[in-house]
């Protein structure tokens, strides 16, 4: 192992997901000298091996693929419901959503949905009196979310969505939009309806959009288009969808320094003027033993972008905590609801979800209850009906032969899901804190308090009745359900997030911390509000802008 | 083809997964022998008296479910699972591997593919299968 000190760099990112990539990137584009820490492992060389791997395992769990045997599995991709997360056993009060510690991080694994935010999410206590507002509007942001499309690929209908719900769009997507599902069709039928919602006594037009994705229509960036492989979460086999390897190769590529396998334990902070000295860096590996640097960092800047449960834990165990860190812990939760189709509709082929309903994202019903995006799924029941388990059913019911192909066939191929993510408000009693129990590594693990709030309770009742609403229109079977349980949808948000002074927040909206000079934060752990899209997108476009400034302070 | 509803050759790998999985030492290879030389097989047989050949021993029924579930789903750990209290393997097994789980029946049966096997072009799920 070269020593870090050894190393010459302006700045350090901490973590090598989508977001401290696209920095590192775009920083060492221009000559700044950028040195990547990552606490898992590289394992970018194991793709094909990962996805078999994904297949023959026991728990076909998000971090099923990345296991190596040499990591321990808390530290590789905390389970959610066990192990790692020190949180309530009561599955309302958990936090129930990952991420993954590895070269690239968690987008390895997401499902690469890529909307957008649109202008309401960053005014929602202006409009609803929810919440807080953002520090930053969608007009300013608007550039580099056209940035962040074209760096990361994502196949959109440019004219589907340019002033959907008032997000105007000054740039088409860089590909077309993913070909919808065959079972799509059917909801594209009565794309255009109008459905009176009773919240809050409006007609809404409801619309079926295709999903902007960050997967391949074609080629693009040297890779290539999606075969279909259904297996977008946890893993693509052929890097269809993409995921931050892309970066991390182009920032190594213009000069970036990667070290993988070393885990910032702590900053050191002057504790006069803030600006962080040191860090304390554990290095670990299979053939080499562990050891712990100190890292000089005083004349440098550096970047937290470890995600939003080990950002604020890396700053409490450094003693840092002013500006809410660890507050506001926020997901989208999730529901669903299941149908039998009244003809096939062939499920389990190609991406999980290409097309949704989005018109739920915005609306008055936002001061009583979550707003909330629809998906419609191309997965069978998803997580409540695999088809080795509906299969298995049969065989129960003494079904063998060519009954049970037709069984089979029958059953299988008419599941349809329709999920909900519902949007979350800021509260500071949902948190991450130190826990008194330690990971593999010795040190404190995250201690969560999580909720399942009224807010949220009521938007699942909402967005249930437009569920049966759907289904009625398509004339299919609905199946009922006995609970109303969210699930999380891997949006880990909050933590750290950003304001206009450290009386209300840790860090400005270019995620520069108020407090500490030469520290700054990226990710979605800056989000004041949880947004009513899948985060990444909206995380990436923040980044972008943050690299903007710093090579405006870096750069002559 | 009375099992499955395929017309497939009779998958020993199947039936040594499965004799692990019960901690079996050759005894389901003389059950599957038992059910495969009962002279029933001879004529063709309607569902009620498939049953009836299998439900001549607790273990016929046990094996031919589940050889079936193996031949579909090449899923053994899943199998291990779902199948707990019927069976009661002394351990989950690392026996299946993404062979096992790529050839699976059920695929077939539902004209899809299996995960991270699509060998599909793009845009093939934008169209009904053709068979």
């Amino acid at each position: 192992m070269e020593p870090l000190n050894e190393l010459a760099f302006d700045v350090v990112v901490v973590g090598t997901g989508v977001c401290g990539a696209l920095i590192s990137h775009k920083l060492s584009q221009r000559g700044v000298r950028v040195l990547m820490l990552e606490a898992g492992p590289d394992q970018r060389a194991n793709r094909i091996q990962m996805a078999g791997a994904y297949v023959a395992s026991a728990n076909r769990n998000l971090s099923a693929p990345y296991f190596d045997g040499i990591v321990p599995p808390d530290i590789l991709g905390p389970d959610s419901s066990k192990g790692y997360y020190d949180q309530s056993s009561v599955r309302s009060e958990q936090l129930q959503s990952t991420f993954q510690r590895t070269v690239g991080g968690s987008t390895w694994h997401f499902l690469g949905n890529m909307p957008r935010f649109v202008p309401s999410d960053f005014e929602l206590y202006s409009r609803y009196h929810k919440g807080v507002d953002w520090p930053i509007s969608y007009e300013v942001l608007e550039p580099y979310y056209t940035i962040a499309e074209k760096e990361i690929g994502v196949a959109g209908d440019h004219d589907a969505w340019n002033d959907y719900l008032g997000a105007f769009r000054s740039k088409p997507y860089p590909m077309h939009a993913i070909w919808p599902a065959y079972g799509d069709k059917f909801f594209d039928s009565i794309s255009g309806r109008s459905y009176q919602d009773e919240s809050d006594g409006s007609a809404r037009v409801v619309q079926v959009l295709r999903t902007p994705q960050a997967r391949n229509s074609t080629i693009y960036d040297g890779r290539p288009a999606c075969a279909g492989n259904s297996t977008c979460t946890p893993i693509c086999p052929i890097q269809a969808k993409y995921d931050a390897s892309v970066h991390i190769k182009k920032a190594t590529a213009t000069g970036a320094h990667l070290i993988s396998s070393a885990l910032v334990k702590k900053l050191e902070v002057d504790p006069k003027t803030g600006v962080i000295t040191h860090l304390s860096v554990l290095r670990y590996g299979a053939t080499a033993e562990s050891r712990e640097e100190s890292l000089d960092i005083s004349n440098k800047t550096v970047i937290i972008a470890a995600n939003a449960i080990e950002t604020p834990r890396l700053l409490l165990m450094s003693g840092i905590s002013k500006g809410g860190v660890g507050l506001h812990l926020m997901d989208h939760l999730q529901g669903y609801a299941l149908a039998e189709a009244s003809e096939p509709i062939y499920p389990f082929r190609g991406p999980i979800t290409t097309s949704g309903i989005d018109v739920f994202r915005d609306g008055k019903f936002r001061s009583e209850s979550a707003a909330f995006r629809i998906s419609i799924g191309n997965d069978g029941w998803g997580r409540e009906g695999s088809p080795a388990k509906e299969t298995w059913k049969l065989l129960l019911e003494d079904k063998f032969g060519p009954g049970l192909r037709a069984a089979v066939r029958d059953r299988l191929t008419r599941m349809h899901r329709i999920s909900f993510s519902t949007e979350m408000l800021p509260e500071a009693t949902n948190r991450v804190e130190l826990s008194a129990k330690v990971d593999a590594f010795g040190l404190p693990r995250p201690k969560i308090t999580f909720s399942f709030p009224d807010y949220n309770k009521r938007a699942f009742l909402h967005a249930g009745r437009v569920a049966e609403w759907l289904y009625k229109q398509t004339g299919w079977t609905q199946r009922p359900l006995d609970k109303l349980e969210p699930s999380g949808a891997g949006h880990i948000i909050g933590t750290t997030r950003m304001g206009t002074a450290s009386s209300n927040s840790f860090a400005d909206s270019f995620g520069a911390a108020h407090e500490h000079p030469n520290l700054y934060v990226a990710g979605p752990c800056l989000f004041p509000t949880a947004g009513t899209a899948n985060p990444t997108l909206t995380a990436v476009a923040l980044a972008l802008r943050t690299a903007d400034r710093l090579l405006q302070l870096l750069v002559p | 083809m009375l099992l499955t509803g395929f017309s497939i050759p009779v998958d020993m790998h199947a039936l040594n997964l499965f004799e692990r999985i019960r901690g079996g030492d050759g005894q389901y290879q003389a059950v599957l022998d038992g059910l495969l030389s009962d002279q029933r097989w001879g004529a063709p047989l309607g569902e009620e008296e498939l049953l009836e050949l299998l439900q001549a021993s607790t273990d016929r029924k046990l094996l031919a479910r589940g050889l079936t579930y193996l031949w579909y789903t090449g899923d053994l750990l899943q199998w291990t699972k779902l199948a707990h209290d019927e069976l009661r393997p002394e351990s989950l097994l690392t026996a299946a591997t993404p062979p096992d789980f790529y050839a699976g029946l059920m695929w077939q049966a539902i004209s899809a593919h299996p995960p991270a096997l699509s060998g599909g072009y793009y845009g093939h799920w934008h169209y009904q299968p053709e068979n």
